[in-house]
């Protein structure tokens, strides 16, 4: 094994300076050599001069042979002004920005010596609330990404000189007097880029437009009508009883996912002084993120989501609707909200003004205005206007010059096509980052800083505004927007440095009262107004006369176009961590697909797998697989958006040419954007796609590792489907936890919502792999934590046993000395099943379950007694660890692991061709954290609990001569969650909250029976419905 | 030699002890026939194969087998463990036999040891191969080190393996090794040139056929059987800890030691009697392995096969019948 460190040493003890080493170093020949024992008889004690020789000659050889090995030289270069604040090793938090969902999101982003490395929510902030969806996690890779454009570019050309490229723009702007110049950005939700802008249209006489790919005009609107107000008002989902969402995917991609995930997580989660938790209904077309959440589930056709709201409406206004759920449901909902006494909220993921004029009156019916919805704390989403773009669209190719400014909408824009040819005819000067769509063949491209890069102030909600500091010194020759944009309207400004936009930031911040130098070491400032009562003036028989005039019954498929959780709009396209996580529903990887019912496949003779081809209103998408989806209506077909990307890239990876783009669907009106299409017509071209779906890599062989109960069922018995605990006998003499430390995970399946976020963030925290959609088809995703997603069938109203996943009688099984195995599950499932149901009728509603998997640091490991080299072995502390230089790799400890959560450098998976993601480029590596081994191949991998944060939590402690408190100690996980579901510590301080977890009555150990005695707990399901889970 | 009125006679063809020596030395003695050289081409070109698997294998990593995360072993665990259960085919014939008197083994049992050595190398190989870092595989070895006290695992069934594996490898090879020296001696006592005499006297460790060395070499078979016997249960056993001990459903059943065993000697015996048939035909040696040779293996296959569909049998009974039978009594008590 050669060494490619550039020091070298012996062993360990000289590593280290033992003395009796250094001792013996000096008289080195201190014994005599036992040369004559080896070579010759005892009588015969003679070395003579050929047997020196003889050895000399070999010594000598041998020390060539091996100085001939060549040592690669790195260089670790040292400051030479060491800045004050930083400690080589020492991490430093900053209160930035991320720009992901809306432009702002307060993060915290740690700092090693002078690169960020991570990013997690701003603790403080109520946006936030400390947690971070997966996209804002994955954001963080765009700052290191290869393909950003590392200068300007004037006609194609690179460019060192900002100075020449203000003078190709001022011609550029010069040759288009007379013409109108159009600047076009996505919402700006930072003031400081709204008077660049301004300053920019003044010296221009330009025109700003508006374009984002993702619309929420209808809200806007439909709220101008209703209330005067054009805002999207800021929802609380935590101050709700009841929630009945219609299509609204919130926990996952609607609006502001993370906050409203905390915000219905905190009602979601009984406890025994408290057993209530808010009821969720859904009602939709696919099966979204939220859907899986519900308690109870509806899927209706995706046309009839406007006439549906508005029988809600007619029910509670006068008592009867004309469409009704499967049950008298919808009539159960509306007793319900009323009965909520303004703890009520209905939200709609429709994009249409009359459905949210409809939504408005319910919720003006239902008293939320001032309670669950809040009008004057408007989240700065959307003034996006679709009649003013189209305007822009059709004069584009007439315009003297086009800024694009962060907008890419010849990607996303329905009518693309008819820009493109526009945009050809028009010099245009781009601030993009990367050469994307909209960009490319751009006259000018002049990049702007990253978020992470730059000064700005944003203000994602009224009232309330974030601060954004750079936390890196620039990676490239780029230049901020809001500069470049003042520095082309003739401002002298200052250059370099961003001194100029480090001012405006400050002087912004002065002008809002506070404190600059606290606002920015915050993070925000929150001056959000408090929330008013409106009254409703809009008109709901012109609204819902409109939707039903607008309802045409349908020939064809509804196609849904829905956003997945990691990609979300297709802005992060090239971000491996954002496809390499499986969507939280399907469980699909990478790719996008036609989303179908099983009532529907099963009727036109489809498969899973089978290529289709797409076509709706001239639009056609040639070859999409098709996939079943559990749990959709009938007669609508999905297809995620931002896929399909064209981006500029030197890399040779999965994420090129990926997927399709479905856009081009998507329908612009008078009354909003519109992301559901009528009468669309499916033809098969093909067959056998092979999905990167990890969900069926995992079979735990029909053991008990799931359990849920009915809120009914938790207030008569807390511990319900728990009150059987297994005696457990030992080998093995037990070790004294009881000691320091013990460290311990509690995951409350209640609040967990399955989002993604833990898994996105334990992929960067821990240098983990990325693999590909080959290799995870193979399955070998290197994923720490997973968190599998299951479903169940709804219970018919004629069979009162209902069915759980996995075996329905373990507890039964056990007491008589039985395992449940995979026969038994088997034949559970078998009688679920319905084999001989032709209409599939069960599959239209369908329970989730998610259940996040990592390893469960067994006391009693499987894993450890198997290694035949000690490579994986058990902490004093209760973590079970893994040292990766010992490893040889016989794979024996994931074998025998009962979790399955151990994962194996099959491949080396850095600097390697094959594997062109982040870790096979320069700058891609700096986003490694430099507290975490990046595992050669070869080599076992797995959860390690964040056994560096743990370490540092422990000597900050130590430093500051105290006992390490409660939440010092903090995995990557448990600090993303949103829902808090993830509670980490250590159970031998009485005061943590994970020792209060170990006495909850719902907590439960997985497959406890198999004596592996795990130190993470999970706790029961709840769920907020009516029907008796019974055992069979 | 030894003729029992009421039995078949081991050697056929009313030989001479010097008919014996001239066949038995023949297939040395001269240049090899044609059907040797297809062997050793067909042979030849699986082990360049092998080289090249290997050699890609290192060179990428295990990532090209077709093994995942879940099911982390695969072809390897189950080559390993169908050649270690060959090669105790061999040791039941030169140790069990022998401590039974059985005279018909003595015309195959150093061939037939010498498969059981070839196929403990080609087990060995598997484990060796399959691990991620196969260059540090010496780490598996109680050997002192310089990585300060880092010490093997002794509750680990991998390094059972290593023991087991290791002790029958040598224990056979000495075993093989004993077998052949009176037929070196006879190979040297013939030869007729320089290289050939003292390379078959030096193996053949001054043999002189005297009754002396006789009684020596008896005795020394003798202590060897005695040790290999209790290896032929052994080894397997160990080996099928490996997932008896473990806590996978599916691998965790305690049938599985006997299970091993019987299996061992069923596969061992079927190798045995698919390498002699050839082996008869291409040397030329069909009157030395005789019919009543193979239809002594074959009832032993008999047996063993019985043995392991036995084993099939109760599992299925077990977990099926037997099972659901207590299911239903529970039921409709």
């Amino acid at each position: 094994m050669s060494n490619s460190e550039n020091k070298y040493w012996r062993g360990i003890e000289e590593l280290e300076a033992n003395p009796a080493t250094l001792e013996n170093v000096s008289n080195e020949f201190s014994d005599k050599l036992p040369m004559e024992e080896i070579l010759g008889d005892s009588e015969e004690l003679s070395s003579n001069r050929r047997d020196f020789l003889k050895f000399f000659g070999f010594s000598v050889s041998a020390v060539a042979l091996a100085a001939c090995n060549k040592t690669p030289v790195k260089y670790a270069m040292p400051y030479i002004n060491k800045p004050e604040e930083v400690t080589p090793g020492q991490a430093l938090y900053y209160a930035t920005t991320c720009g992901v969902h809306n432009e702002g999101f307060p993060v915290m982003a740690k700092v090693r010596e002078g690169r960020p490395i991570k990013l997690d929510g701003n603790p403080n902030s109520p946006l936030s609330q400390g947690a971070m969806s997966a996209a804002g996690q994955a954001s963080i890779l765009s700052l290191y990404d290869v393909n950003r454009l590392p200068h300007p570019k004037i006609d194609g050309e690179d460019e060192e000189d900002w100075k020449n490229v203000d003078k190709k723009v001022n011609s550029i702007l010069a040759g288009a007097a007379g013409k109108p110049v159009y600047v076009v950005s996505r919402t700006v939700t930072s003031p400081i880029l709204k008077a660049s802008i301004e300053k920019f249209m003044e010296a221009h006489n330009a025109t700003h437009v508006v374009y984002d790919p993702i619309s929420y005009s209808g809200i806007t609107k439909a709220n101008q009508e209703s209330f005067g107000q054009a805002v999207i008002p800021s929802y609380n989902f935590d101050k709700a009883d009841v929630i009945v969402s219609f299509g609204a995917d919130f926990l996952g991609t609607w609006i502001s996912p993370t906050k409203f995930t905390a915000d219905y997580s905190k009602n979601r989660v009984p406890t025994p002084e408290k057993p209530e938790m808010s009821k969720h209904y859904q009602i939709e077309s696919l099966l979204s993120l939220t859907g899986t959440n519900a308690d109870y589930r509806y899927s209706i056709p995706a046309s009839k989501q406007g006439k549906y709201l508005v029988s809600l409406y007619n029910m509670l206004s006068s008592g009867s609707g004309e469409l009704e759920l499967p049950g008298n449901a919808l009539k159960q909902i509306a007793a319900e909200l009323k009965a909520a006494n303004g703890r009520a909220l209905v939200v709609c993921g429709s994009n249409d003004k009359n459905d949210q004029v409809i939504v408005n009156a319910i919720n003006d019916l239902l008293g939320s205005y001032g309670n669950t919805i809040n009008l004057s704390a408007s989240m700065n989403l959307s003034d996006y206007d679709e009649a003013a773009f189209e305007s822009f669209v059709s004069k584009a190719g007439s315009a003297g010059a086009i800024v694009m400014l962060g907008a890419n909408p010849v990607y996303s824009y329905n009518n693309g096509t008819k820009l493109v040819a526009a945009l050809a005819k028009v010099p245009v000067i781009s601030t993009a980052m990367v050469v994307d769509e909209s960009s490319n063949g751009a006259a000018v491209h002049a990049p702007t800083n990253h978020t992470l890069e730059s000064w700005d102030v944003y203000q994602p909600m009224n009232g309330h505004y974030v601060t954004s500091q750079p936390v890196i010194s620039k990676v490239f020759n780029t230049r901020s927007a809001a500069e470049s944009l003042r520095a082309w309207a003739g401002e002298d400004i200052a250059m370099g440095d961003d001194q100029a936009s480090h001012q405006w930031v400050v002087d912004y911040l002065k002008g809002l009262g506070v404190d600059a130098n606290k606002a920015l070491h915050d993070g925000f400032v929150d001056q959000t107004p408090s929330a008013s009562s409106a009254t409703f003036a809009g008109s709901v028989s012109a609204a819902s006369s409109a939707i039903n005039a607008n309802y045409k019954a349908s020939t064809g498929f509804d196609l849904a176009l829905y956003q997945k959780v990691g990609i979300l709009d297709g802005n992060s396209a090239l971000n491996p961590w954002c496809h390499e996580l499986p969507d939280p529903v399907t469980k699909v990887t990478y790719d996008n697909y036609v989303s179908i019912s099983r009532h529907d496949a099963e009727t036109n003779e489809w498969e899973q797998g089978d290529i289709v081809k797409v076509s709706a209103n001239g639009v056609e998408i040639d070859a999409l697989p098709l996939m079943i989806q559990p749990g959709q209506a009938r007669g609508v077909i999905g297809i995620a958006l931002g896929y399909g990307r064209n981006v500029q890239t030197t890399l040779d990876n999965d994420l090129v040419d990926l997927g399709k783009n479905a856009y081009p669907f998507v329908q612009s009106s008078a009354t909003g954007t519109n992301y559901m299409v009528q009468n669309v017509t499916i033809e098969k071209v093909d067959s056998g796609y092979e999905f990167a779906q990890t969900q069926t890599h995992h079979m735990i062989e029909g053991r008990d590792y799931l359990r849920e109960a009915t809120i009914d069922e938790y207030k008569e018995n807390n511990a319900v489907r728990n009150e059987h605990k297994f005696e457990t006998v030992s080998l093995w003499s037990d070790y004294d936890y009881s000691k320091g430390h013990h460290w311990a995970m509690a995951i409350d399946m209640n609040a967990c919502t399955g989002c993604g976020s833990c898994v996105v963030s334990c992929h960067i925290e821990n240098n983990v792999p990325v693999v590909g959609r080959t290799e995870v088809r193979r399955r070998r995703d290197m994923h720490w934590l997973r968190i599998d997603r299951y479903y169940s069938f709804e219970a018919d109203a004629d069979e009162t046993a209902s069915v759980r996943v996995g075996p329905s009688n373990v507890d039964q099984d056990f007491k008589k000395g039985e395992w449940s195995t995979k026969e038994n599950e088997l034949a559970g499932l078998d009688k679920v099943s319905k084999k001989g149901d032709k209409d599939f009728g069960h599959y239209d509603s369908v329970k989730v379950v998610h259940q996040p998997v990592m390893c469960q640091h067994c006391d009693h490991a499987p894993c450890e007694t198997v290694c035949p080299v000690l490579a994986t072995t058990h902490s004093s502390e209760g973590l079970n660890q893994m040292t990766y230089n010992r490893c040889i790799g016989t794979k024996y400890c994931g074998n025998n692991c009962p979790y399955k959560v151990r994962r194996f450098n099959w491949f080396r998976y850095n600097k390697n061709s094959k594997f062109d993601y982040h870790f096979n480029n320069e700058l891609g590596r700096m986003v490694l954290n430099p507290d975490v081994t990046v595992r050669s191949r070869g080599v076992m991998e797995k959860c390690s609990f964040c056994v560096q944060n743990i370490q540092m939590a422990k000597l900050n402690a130590k430093i500051e001569n105290r006992k390490v408190k409660d939440g010092d100690a903090q995995t990557a996980c448990a600090k993303a969650c949103p829902s808090n579901a993830i509670v980490f510590g250590d159970r031998n301080d009485p005061n943590s909250r994970i020792a209060k977890m170990f006495k909850n009555d719902r907590s439960y150990k997985m497959l406890e029976e198999v004596g592996t005695d795990p130190s993470v707990l999970y706790l029961t399901k709840i769920r907020n419905r009516k029907e008796e889970v019974q055992h069979s | 030699m030894f003729e029992a009125s009421i039995r078949q006679p081991l050697v056929e063809g009313n030989k001479t002890i010097a008919d014996v020596s001239n066949d038995i030395c023949a297939p040395i003695e001269n240049k090899p026939t044609k059907l040797w050289w297809l062997g050793f081409t067909i042979s030849f070109f699986f082990l360049m194969i092998m080289a090249l698997s290997l050699g890609w294998t290192v060179w990428e990593g295990i990532g090209t087998w077709g093994v995942n995360k879940t099911v982390m072993w695969g072809w390897d665990i189950t080559n390993f463990v169908f050649w270690v259960g060959i090669g105790h085919a061999g040791t039941l014939i030169s140790a069990i036999l022998l401590l039974f008197r059985q005279k018909w083994r003595m015309s195959i049992n150093r061939s037939a040891e010498a498969m059981t050595i070839f196929a403990v190398l080609c087990a060995a190989q598997f484990p060796l191969f399959h691990m991620g870092r196969v260059w540090l595989a010496y780490w598996a070895l109680p050997l002192p080190n310089a990585f300060g006290s880092l010490w093997v695992n002794f509750n680990s069934p991998l390094l059972w393996d290593v023991f087991a594996i290791s002790t029958y490898l040598s224990v056979s090879l000495l075993f093989w090794y004993l077998g052949l020296i009176p037929d070196i001696a006879t190979v040297r006592d013939r030869a007729v040139t320089k290289a050939r005499k003292f390379w078959y006297g030096f193996f053949a460790m001054g043999w002189n056929g005297s009754a002396r060395t006789w009684h020596r070499y008896e005795i020394v078979a003798l202590i060897l059987a005695g040790v290999s016997t209790p290896l032929v249960l052994s080894v397997h056993t160990i080996v099928s800890m490996d997932f008896a001990t473990s806590v996978i459903p599916g691998w965790h059943t305690t049938i599985f030691p006997p299970y091993f065993v019987a299996g061992a000697i069923f596969s061992g015996f079927g190798m045995v009697l698919t390498l002699l048939i050839i082996v008869r035909k291409v040397l030329n040696l069909n009157e030395y392995i005789t019919i009543g040779h193979l239809d002594a293996m074959t009832k032993v296959v008999m047996l063993t096969g019985s043995l392991v569909g036995g084993c099939v049998l109760n599992r299925v009974l077990y977990c099926g019948l037997l099972r659901y039978g207590i299911r239903a009594i529970c039921f409709l008590k």
